[in-house]
């Protein structure tokens, strides 16, 4: 009997300790980060300094939003799917990403799904954005002064900014966002195998759903690694877009070139000259332009100011027709003079005449902004 | 079952031989072998004779296989995976043990000097060369009846890169090989449970039941947390093989996966093997 006991130990010792390892490694790796000391107005210049280094890398982004998952509804194999639905589903779940950055014009984001692939890849002053589902190809040009423009993963371009050095910029940068926003420096972290110096932007500002967006930035080349973005009344990250991995060796040419494969539908964008500039980590700004060029040269109507602010614009109409599985209705509320949507981070407000505004304020603010508008 | 003339220092080889000898031999599992080459056979007749335009459904791929006979295996595989391949890999992963137990040859293997640690680690060689076998089945067979059904040309992968037929065939061997490797976790964990009862039948069922359970604990969000550490989580990351640059990512966590369950199952496996009185 004893014996049989003794023959037990190795195991149950040998599982115990690969389970005990798996769970425990990640928790180590984040311990006592030492980098040398810098300011917040330091970190930020470093980061705005980045800009134009290669490397490329694995993204993960989730979001958490309060909205049903609705990557997994629609399956590994359905191929029918509306633009509604495709920015729904970006909106929820986890989704992984290759990053390809060299210098200043040549970037590339491969968004990797099961089974699928959307692409977009920017060369000089061409994007091409490609979906293997659809097997549809965009092709934008850039206007040649955008182009010079960094819209990459490095920092967010700050117009009019050129003539000044880093440090000037970021301090301006700060300045800027001082009046709505606090900034704080916070413990360094590993993130993606690297030593980063942490941030904490929190808004001053009362009536957003945002109570803080935290930066990670690579302590040796000065690269944004992580942004997590989280919301009022919720523990768990409302957003967050982060490197798994990164390498800062230069990708090869043909990760950039693009040819449209036979049998693929191709659409010419052009740009308007104005660039699109959010505060995302830079990675989705292409896919934005594009969104914005496909909307059309609409301008957009902009309500308040600082981290309140709302924004409207106009739908190109049968946007929202062309919702053959009703996933839109799933999600939206019905209110007064249109449909709403509330997420932990954003508000979406659908009215009956065609607009969208959106907001990172309560869905009845939203209402009540947009009511005060007419 | 056959096992005679093994030297007490043959390493198993002999052993081992016998035992894939004796499972690639069986009825059964030539029999589950043709079931899983009908696959890609069924689906591309299918589509060869139904010539209606494609309404965007069904599986991923399937519209492709018109234009490019070289997609059937693909598409196979994407259908295989969730059910016909867990379902076989469970009938042999089940059987390992139990089934020379329900048949009461397990003390007889025991008596020649084989060990039980040999034992053990030739039956789950012999599972997971039934996984290999089983994946390059569809893989070849959908090639072969593509290639007769449909025109073969060079290959649009994901990223919109277009490749030739040679390097096509070297991607889908890798995804024959990654296929494979997310199946050795369950293979795993079928021999832990063949080694818990006689019942052949209730081993393999159980180890169906929860290749099926963690598929579904899989799709619940609200268990998004558990999804990392389920052994089902990458099977369909096999994809990675047709993007360009390939990505490596799931190949590697997948291969960390399958690895922890195989070592953890693996020493259950033995725990229980090792102390188990075997009456039959």
């Amino acid at each position: 009997m004893k014996k049989t006991s003794l023959r037990w130990i190795p195991a149950v010792a040998v599982p115990a300790v690969v389970i005990a390892g798996a769970v425990a490694i990640p928790s180590v790796a984040n311990a006592d980060v030492k980098l040398p000391h810098k300011s917040a107005a330091g970190i930020v210049a470093f980061a705005e300094k980045s800009a134009g280094t290669s490397f490329s890398g694995s993204v993960t982004e989730t979001a958490n939003l309060g909205l049903p998952d609705l990557s997994s509804l629609g399956g590994a194999g359905s191929s029918s799917s509306s633009s509604a639905q495709d920015a729904l589903s970006q909106l929820t779940g986890t989704h992984k990403a290759k990053v390809y950055v060299d210098g200043k014009t040549k970037q590339r984001v491969q968004t990797l799904d099961n089974l699928k692939e959307t692409d977009v890849i920017r060369n000089g002053s061409t994007v091409w954005a490609y979906d293997s589902d659809k097997k549809t190809a965009t092709r934008l040009t850039l206007p040649s002064k955008s182009a010079k423009l960094d819209t990459g993963v490095g920092a967010t371009p700050t117009p009019g900014a050129t003539t000044l050095t880093p440090t000037e910029a970021a301090q301006k940068a700060l300045d800027a966002i001082g009046t709505y926003t606090a900034v704080k420096v916070s413990d360094n972290v590993r993130v993606a195998g690297q030593k980063a110096y942490q941030i904490k932007l929190t808004p001053s500002d009362g009536t957003t759903l945002v109570s803080s967006v935290t930066l990670a930035v690579d302590g040796k080349t000065g690269i944004p690694l992580r942004v997590v973005v989280k919301a009022k009344g919720q523990t768990d990250p409302a957003f967050s877009v982060a490197f798994t991995s990164i390498s800062y060796s230069t990708p090869s040419a043909s990760t950039f070139t693009f040819t449209p494969p036979k049998g693929t539908k191709v659409e010419q964008v052009k740009t308007p000259a104005r660039s699109a500039h959010t505060a995302h980590p830079g990675a989705l700004t292409q896919r934005d332009a594009i969104a914005k060029a496909r909307v059309g040269a609409a301008k957009p109507v902009v309500i308040g100011s600082g981290w309140a602010t709302i924004v409207g614009a106009t739908l190109p109409s049968g946007a929202l027709s062309n919702d053959s599985s009703g996933m839109l209705d799933k999600v939206l509320t019905k209110v007064d003079g249109g449909r709403v949507l509330q997420t932990a981070l954003v508000s979406v407000y659908l009215t009956d005449d065609g607009k969208v505004y959106v907001g990172a304020v309560k869905a009845s603010a939203l209402e009540a902004a947009v009511a005060a508008q007419k | 079952m056959s096992q005679d003339s093994s030297p007490a220092g043959g390493l198993g080889v002999a052993l081992l031989g016998s035992e894939l000898r004796v499972l690639f031999r069986r009825t059964r599992t030539i029999a589950m072998l043709g079931a899983l080459a009908a696959i890609p056979i069924l689906l591309a007749v299918a589509v060869r004779i139904t010539t209606g335009g494609d309404s965007g459904r069904g599986p991923a791929f399937l519209g492709d296989i018109t234009q490019n006979g070289l997609f059937v295996s693909l598409t196979s595989l994407v259908v295989a995976i969730p059910l016909f391949l867990p379902l076989t890999v469970g009938v042999v992963a089940g059987d390992t043990i139990a089934g020379e137990a329900g048949l009461g040859t397990l003390r007889y293997l025991l008596v020649a000097p084989a060990g039980r640690i040999r034992l053990l680690v030739v039956k789950y060689i012999g599972a997971a060369a039934f996984c290999l076998a089983g994946t390059l089945v569809i893989v070849i067979f959908g090639a072969i009846i593509g290639a007769l059904l449909f025109p073969v040309g060079p290959v649009t992968l994901l990223s919109g890169q277009t490749v030739g037929v040679a390097d096509y065939a070297g991607r889908m061997l890798m995804m024959a090989l990654y296929v494979t490797i997310s199946l050795l976790g369950l293979s795993a964990i079928g021999l832990f449970i063949s080694t818990l009862t006689s019942v052949p039948v209730g081993a393999m069922a159980a180890t169906i039941v929860l290749s099926t359970a963690a598929q579904i604990l899989g799709q619940l969000p609200q268990l998004a947390f558990l999804q990392p550490w389920l052994f089902t989580t990458y099977w369909l990351g096999f994809a990675d093989f047709l993007r360009s640059p390939v990505s490596f990512d799931n190949f590697q966590s997948n291969g960390l996966l399958q690895l922890g369950y195989v070592v953890v199952f693996g020493f259950l496996a033995y725990g229980r093997f090792a102390t188990k009185d075997i009456l039959s």
